[in-house]
């Protein structure tokens, strides 16, 4: 092992880091080279990332060894596990009396950061793998049908934007400050609008980039409050200096603060009403939604929740409650009626990432983690199911087409299988562990709560068996049953092994990434336990009482729970046997809001978009020029004339006066001084 | 018969004034005007000398002051002939209703 590597391993997570941005440079620089169209910016990048994950999973294994042996020497392992480098040196002159402030760099690893550094980098190689088959077309000339125009491939650029994103991502998973976690929260932001746009001349994929990117803006707005407050009342951006400062701070600037960074969150994690633009992000390639808008760039809201957790007072912690409570609802209903494959998959992670924020709000720290690293995993491995069904049906993503794609696409087929039940939450699958610990924690809380919460006690529950229901839905539609169109059925194929081998590591991480001994144990998962270390301390004494009441009422938990995943799995059988899954709910009035997705693009559009665009119409109108001589006073360019022109024709009578005749001027002259002499003896009598 | 008085001048100032200023208006030979002129500032000199003739306060500046608008006046009468003169070789006249060119 190298000697800069064995004083501070932390290291291995800033190689982690740095090594798709390496990437990300060198294919900018390769760019350039025109007709470069080969494999080889894929195998490049996957390779580096590749690396990049073996480096977490090394820097893991040994921060888990460092943890142990260094328990007591949390200087020690600061020192080990984190660096700083001033960037920026504010103040501090000889006139100046403010104590000087530094913006830092750095990177902090404990024990989330390491689990997720691992998961992103893991999940990304594995989707970077996936996207060597997924993209393939993409690196001859390629016909784009939607758009109906011929273009070069993009392969490279495609390979460019993702290790932009890895690294961003990367970035804030590793940062110790909120400046830095700024920054790639930005990074993360614009390499997701250049990805959702990827198929720039789609008209609908461009719109719904920007609507990616100024939803985003609105959260990101937040998020600079929050700075802006931190850097008002703490004078640091630097996280353990925040956290250690935070009770001292008035109580507005607490507040603020607290919302502020939700607010970031809520824009990157798709909260209500911040929600729009994920499904619409499903334009994009399905990888990238499987790597960025399922697995790792959504989760950033969660993880900076998680990560900012002590900066929230009760009353922030309350409005993220219901708000992820909200979200994780309406999505799931919503889930309940979509045809498109993407977009089921893209309002159940809405829904899984309102559920977390439930969690968090409750303060379920290690239980919504534990769920964001879960459910990263299956939902990856379901959106590259989905994604291994588009590219076998040559691009439909209409499930009322398929159906029976089983026989043809068994790998796909059943590795998907096993990422339903997981996200259903079938015991002894990841997602079950995860899922059971927020809703023990739900149950406990409100047992334990003297106020009743009934809204968000009970829509967890409901949200699990609709989860059920529409995952399983989802499956009976494209693997089960007869295919429903014989055309397409006939020319489907299963993908190539390089697509196929990733779902099959997704499915058994799937499986048992939350395993423990007993495994039939909630409490014992490994996974969690972990979690637990990075769990801020408060929330042991804080929740204490919670998690006793939650022990009570354990099987409790685990009954409703299986119950309700048990009966919306039956739902989905039974009306898969009755052939009216694709039927819209009754009454028709219900199924017409579910369509709409709860009007919320209508009331945008209404209350924003329009206005927006009426605005600047008006003010477009008012720059035109106008055709109205002389005076038109209703735009810009006809007042400016019309100033103008006045002056013109003042001119024209104003001249005349200038005769050149000497004697008109001397009689002037003359007039003047008499009149002037006249005023003067009048004046002076 | 009065003896005569400091009204008296400013009377025939006066009088050389408007002269002049109507000499100055109406000709419309260059030299006519500028002969105009001199009567104007032979009107202001006129003033200058009767004041300090007739009012205690003055001793000798009015005679300064004539002597200097005089000077003034052949200086000026100098530059006038010599425009008047290049105009003359511009236009062949010495009309100043042809100077014109300033016209708005």
């Amino acid at each position: 092992m190298p000697e800069f590597l064995r004083e501070v391993p932390g290291r291995l997570f800033l190689v982690a880091t740095l090594l798709p941005l390496f990437a990300f440079a060198v294919l900018l620089a390769a760019g350039t080279v025109r007709r470069f169209r080969s494999p080889l910016p894929g195998y490049f990048a996957s390779f580096l990332l590749a690396v990049a994950a073996s480096c977490s999973v090394i820097g893991l294994s040994w921060f888990l060894q460092d943890a142990e042996s260094l328990r007591d020497q949390s200087k020690a392992m600061a020192a080990r596990w984190g660096e700083r480098v001033e960037w920026l040196h504010l103040g501090g002159w000889k006139a100046d009396a403010r104590p000087a402030r530094s913006i830092d760099l750095g990177y902090r690893i404990d024990h989330l950061t390491a689990l997720m550094v691992t998961m992103v980098t893991v999940v990304g190689t594995l989707i970077f793998l996936f996207s060597l088959g997924y993209m393939k077309d993409e690196q001859a000339e390629v016909e784009d049908h939607h758009a109906h125009v011929r273009r070069r491939g993009r392969f490279g650029r495609f390979y460019l934007y993702l290790s932009l994103f890895a690294f961003s991502m990367l970035n804030i998973l590793i940062a110790d400050n909120l400046f830095q976690i700024f920054v790639g929260w930005e990074l993360v932001g614009v390499s997701s609008f250049f990805l959702i746009g990827f198929y720039t001349e789609r008209r609908s994929a461009s719109t719904a980039a920007n609507k990616a990117f100024i939803v985003n803006r609105v959260g990101d707005a937040g998020l600079l409050v929050a700075l802006a407050v931190a850097w008002f009342h703490v004078g640091s951006f630097n996280l353990d200096e925040l956290f250690a400062k935070a009770a001292h701070l008035p109580a507005d600037a607490i507040l603020l603060l607290g919302l502020g960074i939700f607010c970031g969150c809520a824009g990157k994690s798709a909260q209500v009403p911040l929600h729009t633009w994920l499904p619409d992000a499903m334009e994009g390639p399905t990888p990238v939604s499987a790597l960025i808008h399922a697995a790792t760039m959504v989760a950033a809201g969660v993880y900076l929740v998680g990560r900012c957790w002590v900066l929230f007072t009760p009353d922030v912690l309350l409005v993220i409650a219901y708000l992820g409570a909200a979200t994780m609802i309406l999505s799931a209903l919503v889930a309940v009626v979509q045809t498109d494959i993407k977009r089921v998959l893209a309002y159940s992670t809405c829904s899984q990432l309102g559920f977390m924020m439930l969690a968090l709000g409750l303060g379920a720290w290690t239980a919504a983690l534990l769920h964001l690293l879960t459910h990263a995993f299956f939902k990856a491995l379901l959106f590259l199911g989905a994604g291994s069904v588009i590219h076998g049906l040559h691009h439909e993503q209409d499930l009322s087409k398929m159906g029976g794609l089983r026989r043809k696409m068994p790998v796909t087929a059943y590795t998907m299988f096993v990422g339903v039940l997981a996200i259903a939450g079938m015991p002894l699958l990841s997602g079950w562990y995860s899922k059971e610990l927020i809703l023990s924690h739900v149950i406990g809380s409100a047992a334990a709560d003297g106020v009743a919460r009934p809204l968000l006690t009970f829509l967890p529950f409901l949200t699990a068996g609709l989860t059920s229901y529409y995952m399983f839905r989802l499956w009976f539609l494209a693997f089960a049953g007869e295919p429903r169109d014989r055309h397409l059925f006939e020319h489907a194929h299963e993908s190539p092994a390089v697509m196929t081998l990733p779902l099959l590591v997704l499915a058994a991480f799937s499986v048992g990434v939350a395993w423990g001994w007993p495994v039939w144990s909630v409490e014992s998962s490994q996974l969690a336990k972990v979690l637990h270390h990075a769990q801020p301390p408060v929330l042991d004494v804080k929740y204490h009482a919670i998690h006793g009441k939650a022990e009570e009422h354990h099987l409790l938990t685990t009954a409703l729970a299986l119950g309700v995943a048990a009966f919306g799995f039956a739902v989905a059988i039974a009306r898969h046997r009755a052939g009216t899954l694709l039927t819209p709910p009754r009454p028709a009035v219900l199924a017409q809001v579910l369509r709409k997705k709860f009007y919320f693009d209508e009331l945008y559009a209404a209350a924003f978009t329009q206005p927006t665009v009426e605005l600047a119409k008006l003010s477009a109108a008012a720059d035109k020029r106008p055709d109205v001589r002389p005076f038109n006073l209703r735009s810009l360019d006809g007042v400016l004339n019309a100033i103008a022109d006045s002056l013109v024709a003042l001119g024209t009578v104003v001249r005349r006066l200038q005769t050149g005749q000497l004697r008109t001027y001397i009689l002037a002259l003359g007039l003047t001084l008499a009149a002037g002499l006249g005023i003067l003896l009048r004046l002076s009598r | 018969m009065t003896e005569l008085g400091l009204t008296h001048f400013l009377i025939l100032s006066a009088f050389l004034f408007a002269c002049g200023l109507l000499c100055i208006a109406t000709k419309r030979n260059a030299v006519g005007i500028l002969m105009g002129v001199e009567l104007v500032l032979n009107a202001a000199n006129i003033n200058f000398v009767a004041f300090t003739r007739y009012l205690p306060g003055f001793r000798i500046e009015g005679q300064v002051f004539a002597v200097l608008v005089i000077v003034l006046a052949a200086a000026e009468a100098a530059v006038a002939l010599a425009i008047i003169l290049n105009f003359y070789n511009n236009r062949g006249t010495v009309d100043v209703d042809q100077a014109n060119d300033l016209k708005g």
